[in-house]
């Protein structure tokens, strides 16, 4: 229990938000059967799209690599499930809207690629063959962002620290915790993969005080197997998982404005992406599934599912019964950073954490009114930015005096929109702001 | 009564005496002022646009009678008030009195035509509408309805038309190109003023079966205004027909003959 009482550790600013992680804390991960079609976009990452590797009528089996990205940051997509190409076509997207993407006809075998087994010898791979490995499963950051993994654990400056993202600081979201309480063993074998590549004594895995099994456990764990990484408990606060502020919290760096984690010498990668360079490297799968959490209120069996990539979320709102009361909201990812969906009609891509279902009653209504020049905004802003300021600076259009407050340092976590009882838009204001003045 | 006369002398030879400094100060430390810049200042518009790159029209007034630069650059000021300068600053009218020939066209006649993905409820501009989750309407090349650019107008310019997009005032338009540099979508641009009316109100670069599918007022690359032109003014490229403006010849055939009512009359 040692730590876990002890003066927690955090970063400055930042707020507490009620989780509601009991709806799906306690479900076990469980695998959510087939779907009859997928849609494989061919953009789930930032940096270029992919170009399809397929044409329509082609046979594709589980892990078959179905688009490849040009350029330094890019990557590459996989077949989710065996069958036929049914098109590459234009189809609704969850970020962008919409996107090209390659729909496969499931043909209900499940039949892996030839590429997908079992890899001896990992212990003589060079980290340039590691490397090589993760950029062709097509793995990507898992806590959202998407960004591709090969690019990060290759920094153009040596690095010593490594901190794994177990916060999960979203409410509603268990994806990660449940990851991390039943694939501690693969868990554990990704991080040493990872520090093995870039080259780290000090690992470090952060967790919200809120999950104390998975603390536990994974301390546990690690004593077995006698590794030396440190599991930290933090303090449960909103926007912990957000890169930057882990850093500060964990190791007590600060990164500057517009520099990134290896500036300051750490790389943060979250815990599905361990696992998943676990998954590619030891037993040659590539990223087809990830872990979403299905949550909320209404829903009639929260869950925590492995989804092949590219599920309807349809398929799979229907495969935890629907809604007990008319559906107001569907929301890809949590609530806080997560983004409203215009129909049910999408796939779930790489960045897919959560679907989160809002009861019409659920949905604060929205009327704007006059800054109160309160503060709150300032005080839980975890960049230390005058979020109000800049609200005020669109409210008058003048945008170029927006810029001494820095916009660009705005990571967008909605933490002042959250507090402010005068409901004012600010996160958006400041969306409209970096999109003026790029 | 004695006291009352000493403070009158008190104060009156203080006025003179503060009045003789003040006299004394603004001879001694007289700033020339050339007088052109203010009737110059006069005559332009006075509405600080800034399409001249200026610190306003009294910025564009000193440079231009410092002359350091031309009076072409003011796009919004008329041509009358451009000769008047021109006599004001005693140089011959010609290239001075030369106005801004373009005036801006909204190329999109979607509004309530063209479908909706969902309805928007951010805040009300068109650039924040943009990012999200790639805007809310059916076609990517649609205008987004917020108004940025009626806002963006100096000259009050652009209104809201009642199908939901905006339109730009031809009379008052003066070409600052201040809409085409805040709409997100890219669907304003310059077209000369002059005689010619017809314009095609569509952006949309996607193929005819889908434009149809979105909005019914899209250009639907049928050809059918190609065929009609009598001076071969008009080209289909990546779907979306294109008006060559120096062979129209304004005869407004191709208004009559577009099935979906994309080639429009300003």
């Amino acid at each position: 229990m040692n730590g876990l009482n002890a003066a927690m550790k955090t970063f400055p600013g930042g707020k507490h938000i009620e989780g509601h992680k009991q709806l799906t804390r306690n479900e076990p991960i469980c695998a959510m059967p087939l779907p009859a079609q997928v849609i494989i976009p061919l953009s789930q990452h930032t940096g270029s799209i992919c170009e399809p590797l397929v044409k329509k009528g082609d046979k594709v089996k589980a892990g078959t690599k179905i688009g490849q990205g040009n350029g330094v940051v890019s990557s590459t997509v996989h077949a989710s499930v065996s069958g036929t190409v049914n098109n590459i076509s234009d189809y609704n997207h969850p970020v962008l809207g919409s996107c090209p993407a390659v729909i496969i006809d499931s043909d209900g075998k499940d039949e892996n690629d030839a590429q997908v087994k079992e890899r001896s010898g990992i212990a003589e791979l060079s980290k340039e063959e590691l490397l090589a490995i993760i950029k062709d499963s097509g793995i990507v950051g898992l806590g959202g962002a998407a960004f591709p993994t090969q690019v990060k654990l290759n920094p153009p400056r040596p690095v010593d620290t490594l901190i794994i993202n177990g916060v999960e600081c979203e409410p509603y979201l268990t994806c990660d915790f449940r990851l991390m309480l039943e694939r501690t063993n693969e868990l554990l074998q990704g991080i040493q993969l990872i520090q093995k590549i870039v080259n780290v004594q000090k690992v470090f895995i952060g967790i919200e005080e809120d999950k104390q099994e998975a603390v536990l456990q994974l301390r546990n764990r690690i004593m077995e197997k006698k590794r030396r990484f440190e599991v930290v408990a933090l303090k449960a606060k909103y926007p912990q998982g957000a890169e930057k502020q882990l850093i500060k919290a964990v190791v007590g760096r600060e990164v500057p404005p517009g520099k990134l984690p290896f500036d300051v010498g750490v790389i943060v990668v979250n815990v599905g992406t361990a696992v998943a360079v676990y998954e590619a490297v030891c037993l040659g799968k590539p990223l087809y599934e990830r872990i979403v959490t299905v949550t909320g209120r209404i829903v009639k069996k929260p869950a925590n599912l492995k989804v092949r990539l590219g599920t309807r979320f349809s398929d799979i709102i229907a495969f935890c019964e629907g809604t007990k009361e008319p559906l107001g909201k569907i929301i890809m990812g949590g609530p806080m950073m997560g983004l409203a969906q215009f129909t049910d009609d999408v796939p779930v891509i790489k960045g897919t954490s959560g679907i989160l279902m809002l009861a019409k009653d659920e949905i604060k209504d929205f009327t704007e009114t006059p800054c109160i020049r309160c503060g709150r905004c300032v005080n839980v802003c975890p960049v230390r930015m005058l979020p109000y300021a800049l609200s005020l600076c669109v409210e008058s259009k003048s945008f170029e005096q927006a810029l001494q407050y820095n916009p660009r340092d705005c990571m967008e976590c909605g933490a002042c929109a959250y507090v402010c009882p005068a409901k004012r838009r600010i996160v958006e204001s400041i969306r409209l702001i970096k999109a003026v003045v790029k | 009564m004695n006291s009352i006369a000493s403070a009158v002398i008190a104060l009156s030879g203080l006025g003179l005496i503060f009045g003789a400094v003040l006299a004394w100060v603004s001879k001694k430390f007289h700033v020339f002022v050339d007088p052109r810049i203010t009737k110059v200042t006069e005559l332009l518009p006075g509405i600080n646009c800034g399409a001249c790159g200026l610190a306003g029209c009294a910025g564009l007034a000193e440079a231009v009678v410092n002359k350091e630069t031309e009076l072409a650059v003011c796009v919004a000021c008329s041509p009358e008030n451009k000769k008047e300068i021109a006599a004001v600053l005693g140089v011959s009218a010609g290239d001075m009195a030369r106005s801004n020939t373009l005036a801006a066209i909204i190329g999109c006649g979607g509004g309530t035509r063209c479908k909706n993905k969902f309805e928007y409820q951010g805040l009300k501009d068109c650039r924040v509408a943009a990012l999200t989750i790639g805007a809310h309407k059916e076609c990517r090349y649609s205008c987004l309805e917020q108004g940025t650019c009626i806002e963006a107008c100096p000259f009050g310019a652009i209104t809201m038309q009642p199908e939901g997009v905006p339109k730009v005032i031809l009379e008052r338009c003066v070409g600052c190109k201040k809409c085409v540099s805040v709409c997100p979508r890219r669907i304003i641009y310059m077209v000369e003023r002059k005689k010619k009316d017809v314009y095609i109100n569509c952006q949309s670069r996607d193929k005819g079966a889908q434009v149809m599918k979105k909005c019914k007022v899209g250009c639907i690359a049928c050809g059918k205004c190609v065929k009609a032109c009598p001076v071969n003014a008009i080209a289909i490229e990546n779907n979306l027909a294109q008006i060559d403006y120096k062979k129209c010849i304004n005869c407004k055939k191709c208004v009559a003959v577009c099935p979906t009512k994309a080639i429009a009359l300003r």
